[in-house]
């Protein structure tokens, strides 16, 4: 057996923390209303989820992500008594990237304090945009001037890993609008930029405007020209896309959201959090912890949906993650499609997606599942073929 | 004995098969415990629909004024297709019953089969049936047979209640001449049908002439010249049983080991071998379809199974031919040759129940000819075989029989017009019904003109129609083009002045149907190099997850699954994929604007 792969495989933790003080209109994510009540318990039942999975899937971590909701949003000492047990029950494997996820409104001297004495080295902030009009269309409860003070507290902290998150093709936004957003986020002075696409969530409020026609979304000449544009203003200022969405300055990448990508494994701990581990090296599990407060207060390791993947599986799931970064994946430069071939440049036995096939992703992984499957090679060794990776950025 | 031999024509659903087996019961041809409704239907597919392609012959016998009497029942089948069968059964015959439904009326198809009965200069015996029923119309039923035949002698019988079955038995035995013909001559005897079976090959159905035949004795088929030696003789009870001969009027088969039903062809006439001068019979003609389809397995692996099944069917199916041909959407299949729409359905319905297999049938067409610029002519039954340049083309034309009451003139006579057709006829039956006769183009009668009329006429107009000639005409083939590919089974042959009507809407449902691709797809519909029509397909502009991790991946990955399926049953015209149910519409091209 040539062991899991890649070798060495790297393992995230990520945190669920589900609280907003609003929800926000795009968000389809599971979240609680903020209630002061309901912290304590939420954070015993984390605590009893920290042991019980520590004890269960003890190898090292390489990565942790705690996102939401708006983490921010939890008091310090709850803060405090989560960091300690994590830091507590895991084992790490140096070096660890740490990363919290905040909004501007509840970022805090207090809270970047504590995270400072945690060892916690990354931020990533969703300022979404730098036009009041669009932050409120959006439901944020920031403005511009928040998420300003709130970079420079940041700044003034000492933390100089910051991603700033971004969303585009927000009702009513124009081509300029967007450039002027990427333009003041690149001021800010981050390592890394997120930069979405807006997408109509099933159960978010867009998603009942769009259905009611409520929603004058830009058209898709303007959103594909959005697309286009990152890549000019961003690049102009030494921030390389390395995923569909992300941006980075040479040396931040996202670490755990590379994870992701590279079918690497992860732990998700909290309410809605998604798991995936290998079984072997042709089968995996994945999970997903329960979505309702009351219950997972019961039984924090309560899951809703538990699968098992095989080599059809983790060959799909391989490629449709693998092409979104920016050293695609391993493939045979004659199994490329025809249709597929306007939009993927092939270099050292790797298939890569070029300008024009950012646009039509999804659709090229299809093609190249489909592509392996018509020459029958859905088997255990084109999953290995496709597990092979370039060393992790960080290590 | 003193023999009768008759035949009943009638339009479906008209009561023919029920009338027969009253006519059964009557004789005591067979005991009433072995009564099954309408014996006489073969076929269980026939049974089912309710419907009498044809009946198997049959021989009663019948006291009548102290003198024992045979009465052989031929029948005729009930379909246009099969015309040149009903002429042959008639021919058989000396006597027709003509049965119309009383709360019907005269249909199309009884007046095409009266008038093949009258051209072979039968004796008719017109019989108004179902006047039992409520609805009735026996005077307005009555007045349409007096206008066609000038007969005053109408039955009036009710085959369901037995009202009148004797008399008409009787009348028959009265009024049908007895067969003419010589024992003492060479033995002769016309085909008018015949069914294969696997241990005995092809057995013709005859109709003695002259001479007698029986077995041992050596016979000659004039149309191939073949000799075979007979080895039973029989009749119909309705069961075969063997007797000893078959003499100069007698109705009945013969088995010759004959390997192959074509040797046994429908028309053709068998003589004794030691008279091999004896001349035929007049009116053989050799099968030949009208309508060409392109089949194919719905399944693709089913392809040989296909192929075996075509050929079993054509044993006992003489009408029936095929060539192998492949399209790019249905892979591997035949151009299947056919009588008709009829002979088509029931093809399709044999190779379900007889073989368990499911197939798809092209839209049909008819067979060109074609004088080509040397001179030489060529006979096309494919679309994509016509010829961009020619010096003549001919196609068949054919004489259209439509009873409609008066109320859907105007809308059938558009129709007929929008179809090339010039009106022959016309004239009341009745003063609510009107027959009239149009010619019209074969290829413009298969295309959904069936449907059309009963649409436009609220389902009370009846047709059919007869073989004229072929005709001159001005014709072009159209080519379908997707991402400048030309797509074979897309082809069609038209009117030229149908072209480009057609050539759009074509391309039009095919700009509707295929989905958007990577690419942008053009879609062209040309004549030789000349594009008539033209669409474009813009490809897909965006197609991307913008956010996706952990939590995402297995939604993601399930409906990139499903599209990967949906993939799979696309079918690819060069490097375009489009569903096959697509495809399928436009080549069964159902619904024509």
């Amino acid at each position: 057996m040539s062991g899991k792969p890649p070798d060495p495989i790297r393992r995230g933790l990520y945190l669920h923390l589900p609280f907003c003080r609003r929800k926000c209109r795009y968000c389809g994510f599971f979240t609680l209303p903020a209630r002061e009540q309901d912290f304590a318990p939420f954070v015993e039942a984390l605590l009893r989820e920290i042991e019980a999975k520590a004890s269960r899937y003890p190898e090292p971590l390489d990565t942790v992500f705690i996102g939401g909701g708006t983490p921010s949003t939890l008091p310090v000492p709850h803060w405090r008594r989560l960091l300690q047990a994590l830091q507590g029950h895991f084992r790490f494997r140096e070096p660890v990237e740490w990363t919290v996820e905040m909004n501007p409104e509840s970022v805090t001297p207090d809270l970047l304090a504590l995270f400072r004495d945690f060892g916690i080295r990354r931020i990533s902030l969703g300022v979404q945009s730098a036009h009041d009009e669009e932050l409120e269309i959006l439901g944020r409860i920031h403005d511009r001037a928040t998420a300003e003070r709130a970079i420079s507290w940041i700044h003034a902290h000492g933390f100089e890993n910051v991603n700033l998150d971004l969303i585009f093709g927000i009702p009513g936004q124009s081509l300029e609008s967007w450039i002027r957003s990427l333009e003041w986020a690149v001021q800010q002075g981050p390592t890394h930029l997120s930069t979405y696409h807006l997408t109509i969530e099933k159960g978010s409020v867009f998603e009942q405007w769009f259905q009611q026609g409520r929603l004058t979304l830009p058209d898709a000449q303007t959103v594909e020209a959005m697309y286009r544009v990152r890549e000019e203003v961003l690049g102009a200022h030494g921030y390389q896309r390395y995923e569909i969405s992300n941006f980075a300055k040479p040396g931040y990448e996202c670490r755990h959201n590379r994870i992701y990508w590279e079918h690497q494994e992860y732990l998700g701990l909290g309410p809605s959090a998604a798991s995936f581990l290998y079984i072997s090296d042709i089968s995996a599990r994945r999970w997903r912890n329960v979505q309702d407060l009351p219950r997972y207060l019961q039984n924090p390791c309560f899951t809703e949906e538990d699968e098992s993947l095989g080599i059809s599986e983790l060959i799909t799931e391989r490629i449709f993650l693998g092409i979104r970064l920016r050293e695609g994946i391993p493939f045979r430069r004659a199994w490329i499609p025809e249709a597929v071939q306007p939009f993927v440049t092939w270099e050292k036995g790797r298939v890569r997606l070029n300008q024009d096939g950012v646009l039509v992703a999804d659709r090229i992984a299809v093609e190249l599942v489909s592509a392996l499957e018509e020459r029958g090679a859905i088997h255990a060794e084109t999953l290995r073929f496709l597990g092979r990776r370039t060393p992790d950025p960080g290590a | 004995m003193k023999i009768r031999n008759f035949s009943i024509i009638a339009h479906i659903d008209h009561g023919k098969s029920t009338l027969a087996d009253r006519f059964l019961e009557l004789t005591g041809t067979l005991r009433p415990e072995d009564m099954a409704e309408q014996v006489l239907d073969s076929m269980d597919l026939e049974r089912e629909r309710g419907i009498t392609i044809k009946m198997h012959p049959v021989r009663m016998h019948y006291r009548y004024q102290g003198e024992d009497y045979i009465l052989n029942l031929i029948d005729t089948p009930g379909h246009v297709d099969f015309t040149y069968e009903v002429s042959r059964s008639l021919a058989a015959c000396e006597g027709a019953i003509l049965l119309v439904d009383a709360t019907q009326g005269v249909e199309a198809q009884t007046i095409a089969n009266l008038y093949l009965a009258l051209e072979q200069d039968l004796t008719i015996i017109p019989v108004i049936n179902k006047i039992d029923l409520p609805n009735a119309d026996v005077d307005r039923v009555r007045q349409q047979i007096l206008d066609l035949l000038g007969e005053e002698e109408i039955f009036e019988i009710s085959a369901k209640e037995g009202w009148g079955v004797q008399e008409l038995l009787e009348a028959i035995i009265e009024k049908v001449p007895p067969p003419k013909g010589d024992p003492k001559q060479p033995f002769k005897a016309l085909i008018f049908d015949a069914v294969y079976d696997e241990y005995r090959g092809a057995i013709p159905f005859i109709r003695v002439f002259d001479g007698s035949v029986r077995p041992g004795d050596r016979i000659l088929f004039k149309s191939s010249g073949k000799v075979f030696e007979v080895v039973e003789v029989g009749v119909f009870r309705p069961h075969r049983v063997p007797v000893e001969v078959l003499q100069a009027g007698e109705v009945g088969y013969l088995a010759a080991q004959v390997k192959e039903i074509r040797d046994a062809a429908v028309g053709d006439t068998i003589v004794s071998a030691q008279a091999p001068e004896t001349p035929a019979l007049p009116g053989y003609r050799e099968p030949k379809p009208m309508v060409f389809s392109g089949v194919y397995p719905v399944v693709p692996s089913e392809y040989p199974l296909l192929q075996k099944a075509l050929d079993k069917l054509k044993l006992n199916d003489a009408a029936l031919t095929y060539v192998g041909e492949h399209s790019p959407a249905l892979g591997a299949g035949f151009r299947v040759g056919f009588l008709g729409l009829l002979h088509m359905e029931i093809t399709r319905e044999r190779l379900r129940r007889e073989f368990g297999l499911e197939v798809i049938m092209t839209t049909p067409n008819v067979e060109y000819k074609v004088v080509l610029e040397d001179g030489t002519t060529k006979i096309v039954d494919s679309p994509k075989d016509f010829p961009t340049h020619y010096e003549k083309a001919f196609e068949p034309f054919v004489l259209v029989q439509i009873i409609t009451p008066a109320e859907y003139i105007g809308p059938i006579v558009e129709l007929c017009q929008s179809r090339r057709g010039v009106q022959r006829t016309f004239h009341y039956l009745d003063p609510n019904t009107v027959l009239f006769e149009y010619e019209l183009p074969l290829q413009e009668v298969i295309f959904d003109f069936y449907d059309k009329l009963k649409t436009v006429s609220r389902g009370y107009a009846s047709m059919d129609y007869e073989f004229l000639e072929f005709r001159e005409s001005d014709l072009v083939r159209v080519d379908i083009l997707v991402a400048r590919e030309r797509v074979d089974s897309l082809a069609f042959v038209v009117h030229k002045d149908q072209a480009y009507r057609l050539g759009r809407w074509v391309v039009d449902r095919l700009q509707k149907l295929i989905p958007r691709q990577l690419f942008e797809v053009v879609i062209q519909a040309a004549i030789g190099k000349k594009v008539i029509a033209k669409s474009r397909i813009p490809p897909i502009r965006k197609d991307v997850t913008a956010k996706c991790y952990g939590g995402d991946v297995t939604r993601k990955r399930k409906l990139l699954e499903r599209q990967k399926e949906g993939k799979k049953r696309l079918k690819k015209i060069g490097k375009v994929e489009l569903p096959q149910e697509a495809f399928l519409a436009l080549l069964t091209r159902e619904h024509k604007s």
